[in-house]
């Protein structure tokens, strides 16, 4: 089965007047359609741009980027890619369900392809149902992240990359939407790579674990959380749960 | 359970008054210019009686009023020149200046070459540029028309630059993401997002095209609020000259109230708040 994202010797490196910053190097990993890979390490360790050159946003200097067996544009014209950023990144003028179809309304291939995932539907599916004609400020920054994943679903993406999206939310909002985002994962199929800082986020929700190091960005390890799924929110409180934190913590610590 | 219920008893009365007494602050804050106007217009009839001011240093508000009413053919006559190259210089001044505005998002070689003259030319005061633009289009009304637009032109344009540019980076990195084309980008992205920076302009450009409009008149102009200012300095007729003031300050009120009101209703969204 062709991987979802591989990459080979991939390297990055910005250049600008005050010289040049490995962002990555040399990194290789393969991750088969269907997975939850979390990305976990320290401030500079190249997460975001690891995310960022599989959606095309940014050209590998040396190694090569395949989506999808293909090259990442490809990928992104076809709407293979969905993309979760940080802030919900929505658009003020519009109302929670324009925000979603904006998708639909850009880029090359505008159609919606089914009726499985309708606007409509992925609103509910987050739980905005009756919310639709709302707009972004008067909801809560947690609806608004929600908002933000309707949209990078509407295009039922095969892949979705989420760049630590719940970062900027509270614990028990973040939660409630770690769980919701495990039921939409299981629900769609999608491949799913999720940056975060936290440790309990990633072996909560992630197969596995891609810990990076940082000065230059490299892959450390990458760890099996091997816990079964559904998980409930008390996983966390497993003697499993804790051994995998631990060991990604100690990890960290050497990066 | 006890608890609870009289926490939700307690806040809901003292939640719905704070409610109340600001929609009555709100009112109140409506009426309060009117309250202003009206003491300072009784101020000035009492104190031009107490000091018993002729009339043609400064007229009361009563004498202006009795004009406003005798003289309303007068001033109904002159008002729709100026009313007519105030609003023309309005729509053209902002027409090129968003046009413009388009081409240097579009070609920052093209902004290079000419923001510098514009601001150079901004420099000019308008009552520099004023002749210069009576000499080039003569005293008809389309040198009026070309003043009051000359006088949006600025301020819309520097605005709409900054409303068209001032788009969140990570805004444009979605449409990437999602392979918007340019015009895409440009008709979903950058103009709605430079609504709120072009309708400030526009705000500003409703008052001061009338001003433009006046100026012109000033210079040359049989017929306009601002040829009947003149003509009412020169012949000391002071309460027509006041009315007169009035005339075009409650046109350039009206032009603002309108703006303003279109502004409320097409952004309906918190500007600057990056959702």
């Amino acid at each position: 089965m062709t991987p979802a994202v591989k990459l080979e010797a991939a390297s990055v490196r910005f250049t600008s007047e005050r010289g040049s910053v490995t962002a990555l190097e040399n990194v290789g990993i393969e991750i088969p359609p269907g997975g939850f890979w979390s990305l976990l390490g320290p401030s500079g360790c190249g997460k975001s741009t690891l995310l960022r050159l599989v959606a095309d946003l940014v050209a590998p200097t040396h190694g090569t980027v395949a989506v999808l067996g293909g090259p990442p544009a490809t990928a992104r014209v076809n709407r293979e890619l969905g993309f979760v950023f940080q802030d919900p990144t929505l658009l003020p003028w519009r109302s929670a369900l324009e925000n979603v179809r904006l998708p639909l309304e850009v880029g090359p291939q505008k159609r919606e392809r089914s009726a499985q995932w309708t606007p409509e539907g992925l609103l509910r599916l987050v739980g905005l149902a009756g919310r639709e004609d709302a707009l972004p400020h008067e909801l809560s920054g947690g609806m608004r992240q929600r908002v933000a994943i309707a949209r990078a679903l509407v295009s039922e993406p095969r892949i979705l990359l989420m760049d630590e999206p719940f970062g900027a939310l509270d614990e028990i909002t973040r939660d409630t939407l770690n769980e919701e985002l495990l039921r939409i994962w299981k629900q769609t199929g999608t491949t799913i790579l999720f940056v975060t800082h936290s440790i309990p986020e990633a072996v909560f929700l992630s197969e596995r674990v891609l810990v990076l190091a940082t000065n230059p960005g490299r892959v450390r390890e990458v760890v099996d959380c091997g816990l079964p799924y559904p998980r409930p929110l008390s996983v966390r409180e497993t003697p499993e749960f804790i051994q995998i934190a631990a060991h990604l913590r100690a990890l960290l610590q050497t990066c | 359970m006890a608890t609870v219920s009289r926490v939700a008893s307690s806040t809901e009365p003292s939640g719905g008054a704070p409610g109340a007494s600001v929609s009555s602050r709100a009112g109140r804050h409506t009426l309060l210019p009117f309250g202003t106007a009206a003491a300072l217009l009784v101020a000035w009839q009492v104190l031009a009686w107490a000091f018993a001011l002729p009339i043609y240093i400064a007229p009361t508000p009563a004498q202006i009023a009795r004009t406003l009413v005798t003289e309303l053919p007068t001033l109904l006559r002159n008002f729709v020149p100026t009313a007519a190259e105030s609003f023309v210089g309005f729509l053209l001044g902002n027409t090129v200046a968003i046009l413009v505005a388009v081409l240097f998002v579009h070609s920052k070689r093209l902004e290079a070459a000419l923001y510098p003259i514009a601001v150079f030319i901004n420099t000019i005061p308008i009552l520099a540029k004023a002749p210069i633009l009576v000499l080039i289009f003569g005293l008809g009304m389309t040198s009026k028309v070309v003043i009051a637009a000359f006088i949006c032109f600025f301020p819309t344009l520097a605005n709409m630059v900054r409303g068209l540019t001032s788009v969140n980076p990570q805004s444009l990195e979605l449409m990437r993401v999602l392979s918007a084309s340019r015009a895409e980008v440009f008709w979903k992205l950058r103009v709605p997002s430079s609504l709120p920076f072009l309708f400030s302009a526009l705000k500003i450009a409703s008052t001061t095209s009338v001003l433009g409009a006046i100026v012109g008149e000033w210079i040359g102009a049989d017929l306009g609020l601002g040829a009947l200012i003149i003509e009412a300095t020169h012949n000391f007729r002071s309460p027509l000259l006041y009315a007169t003031v009035f005339v075009a300050s409650g046109w350039a009120v009206l032009f603002f109230a309108v703006v303003s009101f279109a502004e409320r209703r097409i952004v309906t969204w918190k500007p600057g708040e990056s959702a």
